[in-house]
């Protein structure tokens, strides 16, 4: 019983992002079609960079009306299946924080320069990964040898990527 | 350039270009069997790491590199079931319950060598179909150039993961981002909003090291992989008969792997999927049954997807229309490089077409003869785990993104591409129709203003008028219309197929 209303549950959310998504879009394409007329200079219609921008607004438009069209009338209707993304449940907290450390890096190197900047990046983020994907739990002692392996890795990865790009392929490093 | 055909032989099989094509290869090949890294991303960074190398062996190290990932990738897919780059998509499904038993190095040698024949068929192809295509390309005006942008992003569309409606949703956001920066036409700037680095346009590597690097590091971040484990690799290299016995099979679905991957917008992963759909359907005794561990399910996907990049070649060299999103970050190395695709290219520069061939057909024997020696070294790179593969990742994504203009903007840029990628594919929106838009936005919009300008009042009758548009109009509506008959015929039970294994969420990339 409790099964059955989870998943009601489950595809009326799937239905709301669908829409949320197709509105999105469909506000996007109006403030694009809004933008492209400011492009439109004193030739032609035709002939101004307005002209293909207007195009593709119009078509963002339209395919986002028909994508908002299935979700609302299965909405209307009742109805709880939906075609939605198949992409494999992602927990967006993870991706917050991924996301966090990511921005950070370039910050970082702007800062700190390349070399420290990647080597601490490098140690947060696969710290970050590896606690993601192991599930029990360690004793201290682990935790320490985990923690030095990766910083030993990190170490030697940024100083490799330096010496094999910078040096080697002569390719600038930011 | 006009040089005779051996002063371009010679330039192929100088030391320093085979050192690439070899060095690009084993690159790929390595890009290949990692599971999450896929050729196009390989392609995007490694584009970015050629600026300081010459034309020829820039293209060396590129063509070295896009057929060592698609012969690495059925590695990942025999060893762990997690395709390397969606090309191998279908190589697991007998490839896996071979490794299963302990004849991984079984499966690994079939795939081996009819990723080499594949390969091989793809040139054979190239070579005879390049040039009446080019003669065809010759006659194609700017009403032909810009039905033919549409055709390629419609069929992208129609064959890529979820909807077709999402697929040309995303198509349309590559349009537009191809239209930042000064109009061509017009001098006019186009949704730069003041900013100076934004008037010569968004730069496309930065693009799609941040639609492909980082978008790929992100969804990593986000999700759990299944635990991979070593397995036993057994006897490698297959014997003479079993090569003999399955060569008619290797011959009729490379062929067909080469004619999909010359259709604008198709790519290895079709051509992969139908070559297992033609072997089910043609060989009635399998050495095994489909799925459960058929040297035919192994042999017919490879040599199909391995085929098509013979074939890709053909409309990317022509006609400048990429055939899928790998080819379309090629053509961005084109024009890096200072090539302008399309048919032009090929009659000013027509020694980059046999030098194509010799690349690709070095890379073939050194995947042959590399691919089979290091077989259990290789299967151990493909268990890498991938918290320490993915932030590497991102360290070359900068620096890929950085070297281009020696700029922090283009870092950020690829950022900002990455977080957009994420969020497209979080919600079910395909890549692959966005770089092909970005890639035919500026053919698109210069060619049917031109086409209006030129036809004025009678554009439609011209269109019309024309037999090449007429062809492609229709190629646009078969297209359009395909998408709402997928219940029926050979192209519905594919995609169900590609929907069915993407849907169990083993792998979905771009």
């Amino acid at each position: 019983m409790e099964r059955g209303k989870g998943q009601g549950h489950r595809m009326d959310k799937k239905q709301k992002r669908e829409i949320g998504v197709g509105t999105v879009f469909l506000a996007f394409g109006v403030y694009i079609f809004y933008e492209s007329l400011t492009l439109k200079g004193k030739e032609s219609l035709s002939n101004s960079g307005a002209f293909f921008p207007l195009i593709i607004a119009s078509i963002i438009i339209l395919f986002s009306i028909v994508l908002l069209i299935k979700p609302i009338s299965q909405a209307l209707s009742g109805e709880k299946k939906v075609l939605v993304s198949e992409e494999p449940t992602q927990s967006l907290w993870k991706v917050g924080i991924g996301l966090m450390i990511l921005i950070a890096y370039p910050i970082l190197v702007s800062n700190t320069g390349f070399l420290l900047a990647t080597f601490f990046f490098l140690a947060v983020l696969m710290y970050f990964m590896k606690r993601l994907r192991s599930e029990e739990k360690r004793e201290r002692r682990q935790k320490l040898k985990e923690i030095l392996i990766i910083l030993f890795i990190s170490f030697i990865v940024a100083f490799l990527v330096k010496i094999l790009f910078e040096d080697l392929f002569r390719i600038p490093l930011p | 350039m006009e040089q005779s055909i051996w002063g371009i032989i010679l330039m192929g099989l100088h030391w320093d270009a085979m050192l690439l094509v070899f060095l690009g290869a084993v690159t790929g090949m390595l890009v290949g069997i990692l599971p999450g890294l896929t050729a196009t991303m390989g392609i995007a960074l490694l584009v970015s790491l050629t600026y300081g190398l010459s034309v020829v062996n820039a293209f060396a190290m590129m063509i070295g590199l896009w057929v060592g990932s698609i012969f690495g990738a059925s590695r990942s897919a025999i060893l762990i079931n997690i395709p390397g780059t969606p090309a191998s998509i279908a190589t697991g499904f007998d490839g896996y319950p071979l490794s299963k038993e302990g004849l991984a190095g079984h499966a690994i040698g079939l795939a081996t060598v009819a990723s080499f024949a594949g390969n091989l068929i793809g040139v054979v192809v190239l070579a005879i179909a390049i040039f009446p295509m080019l003669e065809l390309a010759l006659r194609f005006g700017s009403f032909e150039f810009f039905l033919l942008a549409f055709v390629g992003l419609t069929m992208i569309s129609s064959i890529s993961p979820g909807s077709f409606i999402k697929g040309l949703l995303s198509g349309s956001l590559g349009f537009l981002v191809a239209m930042i920066g000064i109009d061509p036409m017009t001098g006019v700037m186009r949704f730069t909003y003041g900013s100076v680095s934004l008037a010569t346009g968004v730069s496309f590597i930065p693009v799609m090291i941040g639609l492909f690097g980082i978008s790929e590091v992100l969804v990593s971040i986000g999700e759990k992989y299944p635990k991979l484990i070593a397995e036993k690799i057994g006897r490698v290299i297959p014997s003479f008969s079993t090569i003999k016995k399955q060569s008619r099979l290797m011959a009729e679905t490379g062929l067909l792997g080469s004619i999909v991957g010359a259709l604008p917008g198709v790519g290895g992963e079709v051509a992969c999927l139908m070559g297992y759909d033609y072997a089910k359907r043609r060989v009635k005794n399998p050495t095994r049954p489909f799925g459960k561990g058929a040297d035919e399910g192994i042999i017919a996907p490879e040599t199909a997807n391995n085929s098509a990049i013979g074939g890709a070649i053909i409309p990317m060299l022509t006609l400048g229309i990429p055939g899928d999103a790998a080819t379309a970050v090629l053509l961005g190395g084109f024009i890096i490089h200072g090539l302008e695709p399309g048919p032009l290219l090929l009659v000013y520069h027509k020694e980059f077409f046999y030098l194509i061939i010799i690349f690709m057909l070095l890379a073939g024997i050194f995947m042959l003869v590399f691919g089979l020696s290091t077989v259990r070294l290789l299967s151990k790179i493909s268990v890498i785990p991938e918290y320490l593969l993915m932030p590497i990742i991102v360290v070359l994504c900068v620096i890929g993104s950085f070297a281009l203009h020696c700029s922090i903007a283009d870092v950020h840029i690829a950022f900002a591409f990455g977080i957009l990628g994420y969020l497209l594919r979080r919600f079910g929106f395909p890549l692959g129709p966005l770089v092909i838009g970005i890639i035919l936005g500026p053919i698109a919009d210069s060619n049917l203003r031109r086409s209006v300008m030129l036809a004025g009042d009678d554009f439609f009758l011209e269109l019309f008028k024309r037999p090449i548009s007429v062809v492609l109009l229709l190629v646009l509506i078969l297209s359009i219309l395909s998408t709402s008959a997928r219940s029926k015929g050979v192209l519905i039970k594919v995609w169900g197929l590609f929907k069915g294994v993407v849907g169990k969420g083993h792998l979905k990339k771009e």
